[in-house]
């Protein structure tokens, strides 16, 4: 069967991409796929480090567009998860060394070795972006629930659109305390504004930050919503699609919910 | 040639006379006469005339199904009207008036360029700017219920009113094309 190449994007900075690759990435392996994550920010490249690989990097993705050397040898092994690969991307060119078509003959070479291809767009909607979606099948929107970053997300599902390409929408940072008291914006304004299907919704986690200083993917740790949840994401799209949507909450556990009902406690706790 | 909607009529005479007597050899070229048509139409409306001036009148109104997404821009040269929402980032351009049956939330530029008689009206009216003509107004965040509300010119600026309240066309006597 012919590997699946999805792309990971979603118009603005920061919101999640690399980190969304390696934990979904690495989920899939870990669900038996042979799974390779391709990272396409030429220039500022992100995916190593947060993958813990960035010392065996001699190949980079641009090496194997121009035939310095085959995808075999660009292909660095995760050593912790079976069957997860990381073609990195280059340090030292910018986003305009490659072109449309090498990335189309690339995802051709890799479809035949890989069940997973997942490919980390860089930011914005100029060469970087073009280069990273020309041959995607399906795509993957990271969005948080923020206007700035909803706005972007708008305009790039119009350009995946556009390409006949189908997004799906994963929200990530989601703060559940802040959208009860009203000061972010839910799911469900976000996607009534977005208009696709929602495939994950991911809270604020403090276990990110340290996955991705130490080169731990979010997966593999212990105790982490935000890994949990990208689990999820990975089954439902390996073939649970009726596996729930998991609303974050905040903490408030049934003993809290008891005492508040019956008057103890602090008002707000 | 290029042959607009109503308002170049005259031209068009000047051009079809120069056309004919270049190509065609033709001597002269007589228009109507034009104080009997101006004659009919003074009336209070008899339904013949009316239905006749409907039959050959020509409304040039774009209407598209969908969303309009942040970056998208719709232009139509007369009328248009969306079937969806216009999401925040997102224009609808036209040369006449503008009609979402949705959510309005993003720009809607109207009358291009210079009809101050065109109109903005949306289910959902939460723009973040809107222009008729020359004239701009920006749109107030207000977390406002769902009616149907549409903007116009009075005065020189541009008011925005619920429309089943206020409708203007309710005082026009009989059906007219825009």
């Amino acid at each position: 069967m012919e590997g699946k190449v999805i792309v990971i994007t979603s118009g603005k900075g920061g919101v999640g991409k690399t980190t969304a690759t390696a934990s979904i990435g690495a989920a899939l392996a870990l669900e038996g796929n042979r799974v390779v994550v391709v990272d396409m920010d030429i220039g500022l490249r992100n995916l190593d480090v947060v993958m813990g690989l960035e010392n065996r990097i001699v190949f980079t993705v641009v090496d194997a567009v121009n035939g310095v050397c085959d995808v075999k040898q660009a292909a660095i092994k995760d050593r912790r998860i079976k069957d997860l690969f990381l073609i990195p991307a280059s340090q030292s060119d910018n986003k305009d060394v490659l072109e449309a078509d090498g990335m189309i003959k690339l995802c051709g070479e890799l479809r035949k070795q890989y069940d997973y291809i997942i490919i980390d767009c860089p930011a914005g909607i100029e060469k970087g972006f073009q280069n990273a979606v020309a041959a995607a099948d399906e795509a993957l929107v990271i969005c948080t629930p923020e206007v700035s970053a909803v706005r972007d997300a708008d305009r790039i599902i119009g350009l995946l659109y556009a390409r006949s390409i189908t997004p799906k929408l994963v929200l990530n940072r989601i703060v559940p305390q802040m959208v009860e008291r009203g000061d972010m914006l839910s799911h469900d304004d976000v996607v009534e504004v977005l208009s696709i299907e929602l495939i994950g919704l991911v809270p604020l986690d403090e276990n990110v930050v340290v996955s991705t200083n130490t080169g731990v993917p979010a997966v593999l740790q212990k105790n982490s919503p935000a890994g949990e949840a990208f689990q999820r994401i990975a089954k439902r799209m390996n073939g649970e699609v009726d596996l729930p949507i998991e609303i974050p909450r905040s903490g408030r556990g049934i003993w809290k919910k008891i005492a508040r009902r019956i008057g103890m406690g602090r008002k707000g706790a | 040639m290029d042959l607009e909607a109503d308002g170049n009529f005259d031209s068009l005479v000047v051009e079809l006379r120069k056309f004919l007597k270049e190509n065609y050899n033709v001597a002269s070229v007589l228009e109507n006469d034009k104080k009997q048509i101006k004659k009919k139409t003074d009336n209070n409306g008899k339904s013949q005339d009316w239905n006749r001036s409907l039959k050959s009148r020509r409304s040039d109104v774009l209407m598209i199904a969908g969303r309009i997404r942040s970056g998208q821009r719709i232009k139509a040269r007369r009328h248009l009207v969306v079937l969806g929402d216009v999401n925040p980032g997102g224009e609808a351009m036209a040369g006449g008036d503008i009609i979402v049956l949705g959510s309005l939330k993003g720009k809607a530029v109207a009358g291009q360029p210079d009809n101050h008689d065109a109109i903005i009206l949306a289910l959902d009216f939460k723009p973040t700017q809107v222009q008729i003509g020359m004239n701009v107004a920006v749109g107030i965040d207000t977390d406002a219920p769902q009616t149907a509300e549409f903007a116009r010119i009075e005065d020189g600026n541009i008011v925005v009113e619920e429309y089943m309240q206020s409708n203007p066309f309710a005082k026009l006597h009989w059906p007219q094309a825009r």
